[in-house]
């Protein structure tokens, strides 16, 4: 564990000239982004100016229609990314759905260990209640148990104070500091002004259209 | 081994999740059966006419006089059931990677250890484990709808059983290509049909001695065997492929 996180002091991102273009619309263009060991990024932008799509492009679920992106010294499997999308199933409760992505992440799952995370994240009562159940703040904290549960160095994510009530919003800038101070390196789109000062902040403008 | 235990995980959140989706499990066992009843009820006369026919026209003379349509009907049942299960199973293959690509754990599996090849073949063996062998093992039920003795039945099952892993491994890639795709059954059946040609063919080459009373024929069993491993090659790579497409768009 110790050595892992010194492995992550040497970490980094650098991305150079990405664009992505979906359909006729150039979400951005000649977009730079550095990210060292132990930074916070925030990328800012009006709805629709592509703030998921660069952290899917980041998380190299999609390609770039330009540019080039370069992850250094990090491990396999390195990141996070805690997206809109729930990636939890109906059936699962908060405690099943940690524990399966513990296990899907080839780790032995420890009862005690995911008893502890569902209480830091606030699950500790409804933690065997099925998902479709929870509100969209518990299912939103579920997702968050997870980035306890695996260790991974790089976290995007996508609206993490997103119907979050005051408690919750503060635990997310918790963890991103705790995790900043660890070494790792948190990317994440948001709208909201947070207590939290971003090393560097990316400001996506609206899209522009390049139809003729 | 912790590749092991992430492939299991896989496979438990798989078959949970077709189990909790319902009607996922029994739909192929209805269909098979529904159709199987069906079939003597629209077919019995048709194929006595027929029989008829082709008496009159000699080409039937070396039968003996007495043969029935039920007997007639036995002949072709292992045809049929090829025929029923290679539909039953293009009804449960639309939901294989959909639900995955909608809530994004797609994604997730994307950023952990298994290669997408193999988070496709778990899939596809987790959902038939789950949906087509229950359907098989209750085989010899449609069966005797058919003509066919429950004996024959189970005779024919390792046939069966490896001819509809082929449908499945083939069915994974039309699934994968149109996970994105809202009512995506007839895109998949369109795309994967013309694939399940060399098993059927080879399946039912393989049971047809069946009704004569020998057993199975072993050589179209091999080849059988053959197309299922091709399937089982080719198609996982296809639907990772297909998969990784899909989150592009």
């Amino acid at each position: 564990m110790s050595e892992a996180m010194t492995d992550w002091r040497k970490i980094s991102l650098r991305a150079e000239g990405l664009a992505s273009l979906r359909g006729f619309r150039l979400l951005f263009r000649d977009l730079d982004l550095d990210a060292a060991s132990g930074s916070f990024t925030a990328l800012r932008g009006p709805n629709g100016s592509g703030k998921t799509t660069l952290l899917r492009i980041l998380a190299g679920l999609m390609r770039p229609s330009m540019g080039e992106l370069r992850w250094d010294n990090t491990p396999d499997e390195a990141i996070h990314l805690i997206g809109h999308a729930s990636a939890l199933k109906p059936f699962e409760t908060p405690r099943s759905a940690t524990d399966a992505f513990i296990r899907l992440t080839g780790l032995k799952r420890k009862p005690a260990l995911t008893d502890a995370l569902l209480d830091r994240v606030g699950l500790g009562r409804p933690a065997d209640v099925p998902v479709r159940f929870l509100s969209a703040g518990q299912k939103k904290r579920t997702l968050l148990a997870r980035l306890l549960a695996v260790p991974r160095p790089v976290w995007l994510l996508d609206e993490p104070f997103a119907n979050l009530d005051a408690a919750g919003r503060e635990l997310v800038e918790r963890l991103i500091s705790e995790q900043c101070a660890k070494g790792g390196i948190v990317i994440a789109a948001s709208h909201d002004e947070t207590g939290l000062a971003p090393h560097t902040t990316i400001d996506l403008a609206e899209p522009r259209s390049v139809a003729a | 081994m912790s590749l092991l235990t992430a492939a299991g995980a896989l496979y438990l959140r798989t078959v949970r999740e077709t189990w909790a989706g319902g009607t996922g499990m029994l739909l192929p066992l209805t269909y098979i059966v529904g159709g199987a009843a069906l079939i003597p009820l629209v077919a019995g006369d048709a194929i006595g006419g027929v029989a008829e026919l082709f008496r009159r026209a000699g080409a039937l003379s070396a039968a003996p006089e007495g043969i029935s349509n039920s007997d007639l009907l036995g002949l072709i049942a292992p045809g049929l059931l090829w025929f029923l299960i290679a539909l039953a199973s293009l009804v449960t293959l639309e939901r294989i990677f959909q639900s995955d690509l909608e809530d994004g754990a797609l994604d997730d599996y994307r950023l952990g250890p298994l290669p997408m090849e193999i988070v496709a073949f778990i899939k596809v063996i987790a959902v038939w484990s789950l949906v087509a062998l229950p359907a098989l093992v209750m085989l010899p039920l449609p069966g005797l709808f058919l003509g066919l003795s429950p004996l024959d039945s189970l005779m024919s099952l390792p046939a069966f059983l490896l001819g509809s892993l082929a449908f499945f491994f083939w069915g994974g890639v039309g699934a994968a290509l149109s996970a994105s795709v809202r009512r995506s059954g007839l895109l998949i059946a369109v795309i994967v049909l013309p694939f399940y040609a060399p098993a059927v063919i080879f399946g039912a080459g393989a049971v047809a001695p069946l009704a004569s009373g020998s057993g199975l024929d072993t050589t179209a069993l091999m080849f059988l065997a053959a197309a299922t491993l091709m399937s089982a090659a080719i198609g996982p790579v296809a639907a990772a492929q297909a998969l990784k497409l899909s989150a592009e768009g």
